[in-house]
């Protein structure tokens, strides 16, 4: 198994936001993820990627406090108690929620920073080059300030910043959030060519149907639970998931 | 006399414009308001001064001053960990930093030589005429080498690897993260650059003023002028407000001598009014609160 | 029947916490202080801690407590003074009529600085209040003929004749602003004030009206610092442009930050602390006074984050997760609800 999550649970001072969580992705697999709003999708990429931890040492200045139990391990290594930047240079990725360019700067500078960790500038010309052929529109827009792109640039951008990174395994959030319906089919498109491309993917969606078209297995998240898991086909047969969980 | 407006208009401008990079980036990384920021200045000048007057030749000296500096401000930099969660805390920790600067100057003043007053040795001699105004050398030299380092530091910021990682993390400290920016090792760079920066206007400055242990308070005074004019965290913003300022100051100077000594007061009101219609400075709303 | 409703306050609400007792002690013991001791110059160290009680804590109000960062805090106190000096060296005016002017004056200048505030945030905020002390000493420079330029004021009338008297008087007037303050800050307006600091938008979402409780916020603590300011303009009988100084701005947050913030009582303790050892350090180190001021003032801001009163209360009270009541801190179950009470304070 590529990471592997145990009994996590995350409390947020005294909310439990997430509990006891088992969860597995292998290796080429894309994963997907979904429930509803505040079922607590963003936290566990966050305690996966490490961002939880960092946000920890913040809060612990301004009285508020999060605990994190449970195990998570990459690539059989424990991770659990690692800094995102750590976790990030293991090549486990994280495309945060609502796509958080680095604002300020050219769309070529937000990809330049995703490719911190490599010195090579041959092997960053072609990762380069890689992105640009997933996203020609992101080429076409190299010098602009990423701040003023539309939405599903952003998340082209998003997802070009990660793929710099050269990802084991890439945990997207809610890349179709607040897309137009045809933008949203291509950034599905690019997902799967990002697979293609032997790059395991966990994929955190609230659009069921095209996740569940995508995926190879999905865990519904209710709550802070995992409610069910299984192939798409499967988990689409049971009258009560599709009901109860996936509102189809 | 508008030659003079220019040439100490310029000058300061420089100085200024360097000044508030350093602080702007001090800022947008480590979010800390550094009231000690000037104090690095006069210190770096300080040890400077002390170096060559036992007897160092003046580039060591001014290598000597530049790497102790950095040195103290990330020993500094350790003390503001426990209070990183309150402001007011840290404000007030880096004025004290600024005091104890200051004061362990006047100490080893007194209980050396007892002199309170300074001229820092130039590093050439001489002058010449520009526009009709005496120029010294050092002047020119000053304006010189600030504009370089002032060059420099942008070509840093926009070109290498380095320069972007620490602008990614002005940004968003935690997206920074996520694509492997370690934001500490950044914050300690960042220090290290911004007070390094500072340390070498001390040195190639300071032989222009009279030095004074208390003078960086003026200094941090105009300073914050300068970058909550331009915009905390706009290096394009504090630029221009270095400029402005510099030239309203000498402005008044030149053109309104009796009125000279308000020129602080001029520029303070101009902010005032500034900040009133444009609540974040001219160039303001770059960097967002997360 | 009264005498048995003090006895029984004093019996339920100061004598269990340890705390209550130390103020109600050194309450006591300050206003017995001057039958015991008579040098001028302590008496003189006395009063200048009960006049910059009151400037402290008002500090406290608008920074600590509504979170508008003042960093020219003696603007309010400054102005204050001159009101004061001018009134009574060019009008005659007495004591009794300049300081209660005065007050209203410093109220003024709060509304003045309140107004950016309802703008600007922060460091915005802070730098900008930072500037007018440095604005109007222009003025009063360029003023000289009224204000006597850098010269200041001098030949201000004393507010008592005599020092002790004048020692009760200010300490009658401390005490009041610190009850007044307090009182305040534990109504519901300093609930407000404080769901203002903490997330001004979510406060005027739930409808609160924000503008007002800021320039309320304001005003109060400008007429505190300001009767502060009379206070010290009556009882040094000189000033001048030095009481808009950079560096006094910053010490009623350094004894705030020293005592412990949002507390009202916290910059109270700061000054009572800070100021006899700032005394001290001047007669036995002279010059190098300032530097040992501030590196005590690092070791403890470093080790102490929340302030020496925070630390104060971590061993000696504990607070009932129940009811919300003070206890002393060896008991293990509280005086009021009789909840169990945890070993370790706020766990
Ligand atoms: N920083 C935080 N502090 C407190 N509660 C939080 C924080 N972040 C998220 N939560 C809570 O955790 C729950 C799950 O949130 P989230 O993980 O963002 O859900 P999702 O991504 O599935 O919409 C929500 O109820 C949210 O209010
Ligand atoms: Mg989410």
């Amino acid at each position: 198994m590529l990471l592997k999550v145990e009994n996590l649970s995350v409390y947020y001072d005294r909310a439990l936001i997430l509990d006891h969580i088992n969860l597995q992705v292998g290796h080429g697999e894309l994963v997907g993820l979904v429930g509803p709003n505040g079922a607590g999708k963003t936290t566990l990429l966050r305690a996966v990627s490490g961002m939880i931890n960092v946000e920890k040492k913040d809060l612990k200045f301004s009285g508020s406090m999060v605990r994190t139990l449970g195990k998570i391990s990459f690539q059989g290594e424990s991770i659990d108690s690692m800094l995102s930047y750590e976790i990030a240079r293991k090549g486990l990725i994280h495309c945060p929620e609502r796509h958080r360019p680095f604002a300020g700067m050219s769309v070529l500078d937000n990809l330049m920073a995703g490719a911190f960790l490599c010195r090579d500038k041959r092997e960053i010309k072609k990762r380069l080059d890689n992105v640009y052929s997933l996203f020609p529109r992101l080429k076409e827009r190299e010098k602009q300030t990423s701040g003023t792109l539309s939405g599903g640039e952003q998340q082209m951008l998003a997802i070009g910043r990660s793929l710099m990174l050269k990802p084991i395994l890439l945990c997207i959030d809610e890349p179709s959030l607040g897309l137009a319906p045809q933008v949203k089919r291509s950034v599905f498109e690019n997902i799967r060519e990002i697979q293609k491309q032997g790059i395991s993917i966990l994929l955190v969606e609230q659009d069921v149907r095209q996740s569940f078209a995508l995926s190879d297995r999905n865990y519904i998240l209710s709550s802070g639970r995992i409610a069910a898991e299984g192939s798409s086909a499967k988990l689409l047969e049971d009258e009560t998931i599709r009901t109860s969980y996936l509102g189809l | 006399m508008f030659a003079n407006i220019f040439v100490i208009g310029l000058l300061n401008g420089c100085v200024y414009a360097l000044l508030a990079a350093g602080f702007s980036l001090l800022f947008s990384v480590a979010r800390i308001v550094n009231l000690a920021y000037t104090a690095y200045w006069m210190i770096a000048a300080y040890i400077y001064l002390g170096m060559t007057l036992l007897g160092l030749p003046s580039w060591l000296a001014a290598a000597v001053s530049i790497i102790l500096t950095i040195a103290m401000s990330l020993v500094f930099q350790r003390l503001l960990d426990p209070v990183k969660g309150n402001p007011m805390s840290v404000m007030i920790l880096t004025l004290a930093i600024g005091v104890i600067l200051q004061k362990s100057v006047s100490f080893v003043q007194d209980s050396v030589q007892g002199v309170y007053f300074q001229i820092v040795p130039s590093l050439i001699k001489g002058s010449t005429h520009i526009l009709g105004v005496a120029v010294t050398y050092q002047y020119l030299l000053s304006l010189f080498v600030v504009l370089v380092i002032l060059a420099a530091l942008g070509m840093f910021l926009t070109k290498t690897r380095f320069g972007i990682a620490i602008r990614a993390t002005s940004q968003d400290k935690q997206v920074a993260g996520l694509v492997g920016i370690n934001e500490k090792a950044v914050a300690n760079i960042v220090t290290g650059i911004a007070v390094g920066v500072a340390a070498i206007a001390g040195v190639v400055v300071s032989p222009l003023y009279v030095l004074e242990p208390w003078m960086w308070l003026q200094h941090l005074l105009v300073l914050m002028a300068v970058v909550i004019f331009g915009g905390l965290g706009s290096l394009k913003g504090s630029m221009i407000a270095a400029f402005i300022i510099a030239f309203i100051e000498a402005g008044v100077v030149f053109l309104l001598p009796s009125v000279g000594f308000l020129r602080s007061a001029i520029v303070m009101f101009i902010m005032i009014v500034v900040l009133l219609v444009r609540p974040r400075g001219l160039f303001g709303a770059m960097v967002e609160e997360h | 029947m009264r005498i048995g409703n003090i006895t029984d306050y004093l019996k339920k609400e100061i004598f269990p916490v340890p705390t209550r007792v130390m103020a109600f002690v050194g309450l006591a013991a300050l206003v017995a202080f001057p039958l015991i001791m008579d040098q001028p110059h302590i008496l003189r160290l006395m009063i200048m801690i009960f006049i910059f009680s009151i400037f402290a804590a008002s500090w406290d109000l608008i920074s600590a407590y509504t979170g508008q960062v003042v960093l020219g805090h003696a603007l309010f106190f400054g102005v204050s003074a001159y009101t004061c000096a001018m009134l009574n060296t060019h009008f005659n005016m007495s004591p009794v009529m300049t300081i209660p002017i005065g007050a209203v004056v410093a109220v003024a200048a709060g509304l003045i600085a309140g107004f950016p505030a309802l703008r600007l945030k922060g460091i915005y905020l802070g730098l900008t209040t930072m500037a007018m002390p440095v604005v109007l000493v222009a003025v009063i420079e360029y003023m000289r003929s009224y204000t006597g330029g850098e010269q200041g004021i001098i030949g201000i009338e004393q507010l008592a004749t005599s020092r002790v008297h004048f020692y009760y008087i200010a300490l009658l007037l401390m005490v009041v602003s610190i009850a007044v303050l307090m009182k305040i800050t534990r109504s519901k307006i300093g609930l407000i004030f404080q769901a203002i600091r903490d997330d001004e938008i979510a406060a005027r979402a739930s409808g609160v009206n924000t503008t007002y409780y800021k320039l309320l916020s304001f005003s109060l603590s400008g007429l505190f610092a300001g009767l502060a300011g009379g206070l010290y303009a009556h009882f040094m009988r000189v000033i001048g442009p030095s009481v808009f100084e950079f560096s006094f701005s910053f010490e009623p947050i350094i004894w705030t930050i020293f005592g412990g913030g949002a507390s009202i009582v916290g910059p109270v303790i700061g000054v009572f602390i800070l100021l006899p050892v700032v005394e001290m350090l001047h007669v036995h180190l002279g010059d190098n006074a300032t530097l040992i001021y501030y590196l005590i003032l690092v070791i403890v801001v470093v080790f102490a984050p929340g302030g020496v009163l925070r630390l104060i209360n971590r061993y000696t009270e504990k607070v009932c997760p129940e009811c919300m009541t003070v206890n002393a801190f060896p008991r293990r179950q509280c005086r009021v609800c009789s909840a169990k009470l945890s070993a370790v304070n706020g766990e």
